[in-house]
Protein backbone atom coordinates (compact mmCIF):
# COMPACT_ATOMS: atom_id res chain seq x y z
CA UNK A 1 0.00 0.00 0.00
CA UNK A 2 2.74 2.65 1.20
CA UNK A 3 4.58 1.32 -2.08
CA UNK A 4 1.83 2.02 -4.40
CA UNK A 5 1.73 5.40 -3.20
CA UNK A 6 4.95 6.21 -3.00
CA UNK A 7 5.02 4.51 -6.64
CA UNK A 8 2.24 7.23 -8.12
CA UNK A 9 3.62 9.97 -6.20
CA UNK A 10 7.16 9.34 -8.12
CA UNK A 11 4.64 8.94 -11.61
CA UNK A 12 3.27 11.98 -10.74
CA UNK A 13 6.78 14.19 -10.91
CA UNK A 14 8.19 12.44 -13.94
CA UNK A 15 7.90 13.97 -17.44
CA UNK A 16 5.29 12.84 -20.26
CA UNK A 17 8.48 11.35 -22.49
CA UNK A 18 9.77 9.45 -19.53
CA UNK A 19 6.41 7.91 -18.76
CA UNK A 20 5.70 7.19 -22.47
CA UNK A 21 9.42 5.50 -22.62
CA UNK A 22 8.04 2.92 -19.60
CA UNK A 23 4.65 2.95 -20.95
CA UNK A 24 4.84 -0.18 -22.92
CA UNK A 25 5.26 -2.38 -20.14
CA UNK A 26 4.37 -0.66 -17.29
CA UNK A 27 0.87 0.00 -17.06
CA UNK A 28 0.75 2.57 -14.27
CA UNK A 29 2.83 4.44 -16.07
CA UNK A 30 0.45 4.47 -19.21
CA UNK A 31 -2.08 5.01 -16.07
CA UNK A 32 -0.91 8.02 -15.45
CA UNK A 33 -0.38 9.89 -18.79
CA UNK A 34 -4.08 8.92 -19.21
CA UNK A 35 -4.80 10.44 -16.05
CA UNK A 36 -3.10 13.60 -17.39
CA UNK A 37 -4.35 13.84 -21.04
CA UNK A 38 -7.96 12.33 -20.54
CA UNK A 39 -9.46 15.60 -19.64
CA UNK A 40 -7.84 17.55 -23.08
CA UNK A 41 -8.34 14.56 -25.17
CA UNK A 42 -12.45 14.18 -24.55
CA UNK A 43 -13.10 17.66 -24.98
CA UNK A 44 -11.09 17.70 -28.23
CA UNK A 45 -13.24 14.78 -29.52
CA UNK A 46 -16.50 16.27 -27.68
CA UNK A 47 -15.76 19.75 -29.63
CA UNK A 48 -15.74 17.02 -32.93
CA UNK A 49 -19.14 15.03 -32.58
CA UNK A 50 -22.62 15.60 -32.34
CA UNK A 51 -23.09 13.64 -28.83
CA UNK A 52 -21.70 12.69 -25.52
CA UNK A 53 -21.70 8.71 -26.25
CA UNK A 54 -19.88 8.95 -29.24
CA UNK A 55 -17.61 11.04 -27.90
CA UNK A 56 -16.96 8.39 -25.24
CA UNK A 57 -16.80 5.93 -27.65
CA UNK A 58 -14.09 7.62 -29.62
CA UNK A 59 -11.85 8.97 -26.62
CA UNK A 60 -11.98 4.55 -25.43
CA UNK A 61 -10.78 3.79 -29.15
CA UNK A 62 -7.99 6.55 -28.88
CA UNK A 63 -6.86 5.53 -25.59
CA UNK A 64 -6.95 2.02 -26.22
CA UNK A 65 -4.88 2.29 -29.35
CA UNK A 66 -2.22 4.56 -27.51
CA UNK A 67 -1.89 1.85 -25.42
CA UNK A 68 -1.84 -1.20 -28.30
CA UNK A 69 1.01 0.99 -29.65
CA UNK A 70 2.59 2.67 -26.83
CA UNK A 71 5.78 1.15 -27.85
CA UNK A 72 5.99 3.35 -31.66
CA UNK A 73 6.09 6.72 -29.52
CA UNK A 74 9.57 7.73 -30.71
CA UNK A 75 10.12 11.56 -28.80
CA UNK A 76 9.91 13.13 -31.73
CA UNK A 77 7.45 15.10 -30.93
CA UNK A 78 5.53 16.01 -27.62
CA UNK A 79 3.56 13.47 -25.99
CA UNK A 80 0.60 15.34 -26.27
CA UNK A 81 0.77 16.17 -29.75
CA UNK A 82 1.07 12.26 -30.36
CA UNK A 83 -2.40 11.10 -29.03
CA UNK A 84 -3.71 14.31 -30.91
CA UNK A 85 -2.80 12.98 -34.13
CA UNK A 86 -4.20 9.26 -32.82
CA UNK A 87 -7.49 11.28 -32.52
CA UNK A 88 -7.27 12.91 -35.65
CA UNK A 89 -6.84 9.50 -37.30
CA UNK A 90 -9.79 7.97 -35.00
CA UNK A 91 -12.25 10.29 -35.72
CA UNK A 92 -11.24 11.15 -39.30
CA UNK A 93 -11.59 7.00 -39.98
CA UNK A 94 -15.41 7.79 -37.93
CA UNK A 95 -15.83 9.92 -40.33
CA UNK A 96 -15.85 8.25 -43.15
CA UNK A 97 -17.83 5.82 -41.85
CA UNK A 98 -20.93 7.24 -41.22
CA UNK A 99 -23.19 9.70 -43.42
CA UNK A 100 -22.74 13.30 -43.41
CA UNK A 101 -24.71 14.74 -41.03
CA UNK A 102 -24.64 18.40 -39.66
CA UNK A 103 -24.45 18.41 -36.11
CA UNK A 104 -27.18 19.83 -34.63
CA UNK A 105 -27.57 22.14 -31.97
CA UNK A 106 -29.90 19.97 -29.85
CA UNK A 107 -27.60 17.71 -29.36
CA UNK A 108 -24.76 19.44 -27.98
CA UNK A 109 -23.62 18.57 -24.61
CA UNK A 110 -26.27 19.35 -21.66
CA UNK A 111 -25.51 20.13 -18.54
CA UNK A 112 -24.47 17.18 -16.74
CA UNK A 113 -21.08 17.36 -19.09
CA UNK A 114 -20.53 20.72 -17.75
CA UNK A 115 -18.10 21.31 -14.11
CA UNK A 116 -17.60 24.75 -14.78
CA UNK A 117 -14.52 26.57 -12.80
CA UNK A 118 -14.02 29.45 -11.92
CA UNK A 119 -13.25 30.61 -14.86
CA UNK A 120 -15.44 29.26 -17.07
CA UNK A 121 -17.97 31.41 -15.05
CA UNK A 122 -16.64 33.94 -16.49
CA UNK A 123 -18.76 34.30 -19.25
CA UNK A 124 -22.47 32.85 -18.92
CA UNK A 125 -23.43 29.24 -19.04
CA UNK A 126 -26.09 30.17 -22.49
CA UNK A 127 -23.51 31.63 -24.08
CA UNK A 128 -20.88 29.04 -23.59
CA UNK A 129 -23.37 26.72 -25.25
CA UNK A 130 -23.85 29.72 -27.71
CA UNK A 131 -20.18 29.35 -28.59
CA UNK A 132 -20.08 25.55 -28.54
CA UNK A 133 -23.02 25.47 -30.96
CA UNK A 134 -21.41 27.94 -33.31
CA UNK A 135 -18.16 25.68 -33.21
CA UNK A 136 -20.31 22.47 -33.95
CA UNK A 137 -21.99 24.36 -36.99
CA UNK A 138 -18.97 24.41 -38.48
CA UNK A 139 -17.08 22.57 -41.22
CA UNK A 140 -14.86 19.36 -39.69
CA UNK A 141 -11.58 20.63 -41.11
CA UNK A 142 -12.61 24.09 -39.58
CA UNK A 143 -13.93 22.54 -36.19
CA UNK A 144 -11.07 20.71 -35.88
CA UNK A 145 -8.45 23.65 -36.33
CA UNK A 146 -10.10 25.91 -34.17
CA UNK A 147 -10.36 23.09 -30.99
CA UNK A 148 -6.75 22.60 -31.59
CA UNK A 149 -5.65 26.33 -31.66
CA UNK A 150 -8.27 27.19 -29.08
CA UNK A 151 -7.80 24.56 -26.24
CA UNK A 152 -4.54 23.46 -26.86
CA UNK A 153 -2.89 26.78 -27.65
CA UNK A 154 -1.16 24.63 -30.49
CA UNK A 155 0.89 26.71 -32.49
CA UNK A 156 0.43 26.24 -36.81
CA UNK A 157 2.95 24.18 -37.44
CA UNK A 158 1.57 21.83 -34.63
CA UNK A 159 -1.73 22.21 -35.98
CA UNK A 160 -0.69 21.29 -39.32
CA UNK A 161 1.77 18.37 -38.26
CA UNK A 162 -1.36 16.66 -35.92
CA UNK A 163 -3.79 17.15 -39.22
CA UNK A 164 -1.80 16.08 -41.70
CA UNK A 165 -1.85 19.43 -43.85
CA UNK A 166 0.02 22.10 -44.60
CA UNK A 167 0.73 25.87 -42.91
CA UNK A 168 -0.76 27.53 -45.38
CA UNK A 169 -3.85 25.29 -45.25
CA UNK A 170 -4.13 25.65 -41.53
CA UNK A 171 -3.87 29.11 -41.91
CA UNK A 172 -6.62 29.51 -44.41
CA UNK A 173 -8.60 27.21 -42.57
CA UNK A 174 -8.31 28.98 -39.03
CA UNK A 175 -9.20 32.23 -40.78
CA UNK A 176 -12.14 31.35 -42.64
CA UNK A 177 -13.13 29.58 -38.76
CA UNK A 178 -12.60 32.49 -37.36
CA UNK A 179 -14.28 34.64 -39.63
CA UNK A 180 -17.14 32.57 -39.70
CA UNK A 181 -17.48 32.16 -35.89
CA UNK A 182 -17.07 36.01 -35.29
CA UNK A 183 -19.58 36.49 -38.27
CA UNK A 184 -22.16 34.53 -36.12
CA UNK A 185 -21.21 35.09 -32.62
CA UNK A 186 -21.77 39.14 -33.50
CA UNK A 187 -24.72 40.98 -31.85
CA UNK A 188 -24.97 38.23 -29.07
CA UNK A 189 -23.40 40.08 -26.45
CA UNK A 190 -20.77 37.25 -25.62
CA UNK A 191 -18.28 39.96 -24.53
CA UNK A 192 -19.58 41.65 -21.51
CA UNK B 1 -3.83 40.12 -23.34
CA UNK B 2 -6.66 37.97 -25.20
CA UNK B 3 -9.05 39.23 -27.63
CA UNK B 4 -13.07 38.91 -26.13
CA UNK B 5 -13.64 37.42 -28.97
CA UNK B 6 -10.90 34.34 -28.50
CA UNK B 7 -11.51 34.33 -25.15
CA UNK B 8 -15.04 33.75 -25.38
CA UNK B 9 -14.33 31.04 -27.63
CA UNK B 10 -11.54 29.42 -25.27
CA UNK B 11 -14.03 29.77 -22.25
CA UNK B 12 -16.70 28.15 -24.47
CA UNK B 13 -14.98 24.73 -25.45
CA UNK B 14 -13.10 24.33 -22.28
CA UNK B 15 -16.18 24.03 -20.51
CA UNK B 16 -16.73 20.70 -22.11
CA UNK B 17 -15.61 17.95 -19.79
CA UNK B 18 -16.26 13.83 -19.47
CA UNK B 19 -19.24 13.22 -17.22
CA UNK B 20 -17.70 11.80 -13.75
CA UNK B 21 -17.29 8.28 -13.48
CA UNK B 22 -16.24 8.13 -17.68
CA UNK B 23 -12.42 8.38 -16.12
CA UNK B 24 -12.33 5.44 -14.26
CA UNK B 25 -14.58 3.16 -15.90
CA UNK B 26 -11.77 3.75 -19.25
CA UNK B 27 -9.23 3.42 -17.07
CA UNK B 28 -10.16 -0.19 -15.51
CA UNK B 29 -11.90 -1.26 -19.24
CA UNK B 30 -7.87 -0.56 -20.11
CA UNK B 31 -6.15 -2.13 -17.40
CA UNK B 32 -7.61 -5.28 -18.16
CA UNK B 33 -7.14 -4.91 -22.12
CA UNK B 34 -3.20 -4.56 -20.71
CA UNK B 35 -2.75 -7.81 -19.60
CA UNK B 36 -2.44 -10.35 -22.38
CA UNK B 37 0.11 -7.91 -25.06
CA UNK B 38 2.29 -7.48 -21.77
CA UNK B 39 2.46 -11.53 -21.14
CA UNK B 40 3.21 -12.24 -24.39
CA UNK B 41 5.74 -9.20 -24.63
CA UNK B 42 7.24 -10.87 -21.75
CA UNK B 43 8.09 -14.07 -23.63
CA UNK B 44 11.73 -14.54 -24.84
CA UNK B 45 11.43 -13.84 -28.59
CA UNK B 46 15.10 -14.00 -29.68
CA UNK B 47 14.61 -17.43 -31.67
CA UNK B 48 12.11 -16.28 -34.25
CA UNK B 49 11.31 -12.48 -33.75
CA UNK B 50 8.85 -11.62 -36.64
CA UNK B 51 6.44 -14.68 -35.96
CA UNK B 52 6.68 -13.45 -32.25
CA UNK B 53 6.39 -10.02 -32.77
CA UNK B 54 3.65 -10.24 -35.48
CA UNK B 55 1.25 -12.57 -32.96
CA UNK B 56 2.13 -9.72 -30.14
CA UNK B 57 1.06 -6.89 -32.08
CA UNK B 58 -2.27 -9.09 -33.44
CA UNK B 59 -2.64 -9.96 -30.10
CA UNK B 60 -2.46 -6.09 -28.70
CA UNK B 61 -4.65 -5.17 -31.74
CA UNK B 62 -7.33 -7.70 -31.28
CA UNK B 63 -7.53 -7.32 -27.41
CA UNK B 64 -7.69 -3.46 -27.71
CA UNK B 65 -10.89 -4.51 -30.39
CA UNK B 66 -12.57 -6.47 -27.70
CA UNK B 67 -12.11 -4.32 -25.14
CA UNK B 68 -13.06 -1.69 -27.09
CA UNK B 69 -16.46 -3.82 -28.55
CA UNK B 70 -16.71 -4.78 -24.59
CA UNK B 71 -16.56 -1.21 -23.25
CA UNK B 72 -19.54 0.08 -26.01
CA UNK B 73 -21.84 -2.85 -24.60
CA UNK B 74 -21.43 -1.83 -21.15
CA UNK B 75 -21.88 1.47 -22.04
CA UNK B 76 -24.86 0.72 -24.27
CA UNK B 77 -26.09 -1.41 -21.08
CA UNK B 78 -25.32 1.59 -19.35
CA UNK B 79 -27.19 4.26 -21.36
CA UNK B 80 -30.49 2.88 -21.40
Amino acid sequence: MELDARNENVLIEERDDVLAARAPHDFDAFGELYRRHLDRIYRFVRSQVADSSTAEDLTAQIFFKAMASAGSFRGEAAYHSWLYRIAHNVIATWGRQRARTPLVVASLPDAEDMTPSPATQVIHGEQREMVRAQVAQLPPAQREVIALRYLEDFSIEEVADVTDRSRGAVRILLHRARLRLRRSLEGKELHR
Amino acid sequence: MMDPFDRSVVVGLMSISPRPGFSAELLSALRHASYLPVRLAAVDHTRAPWPLAGAVAGAAIGSAGAAVLAYRRLARGRRF
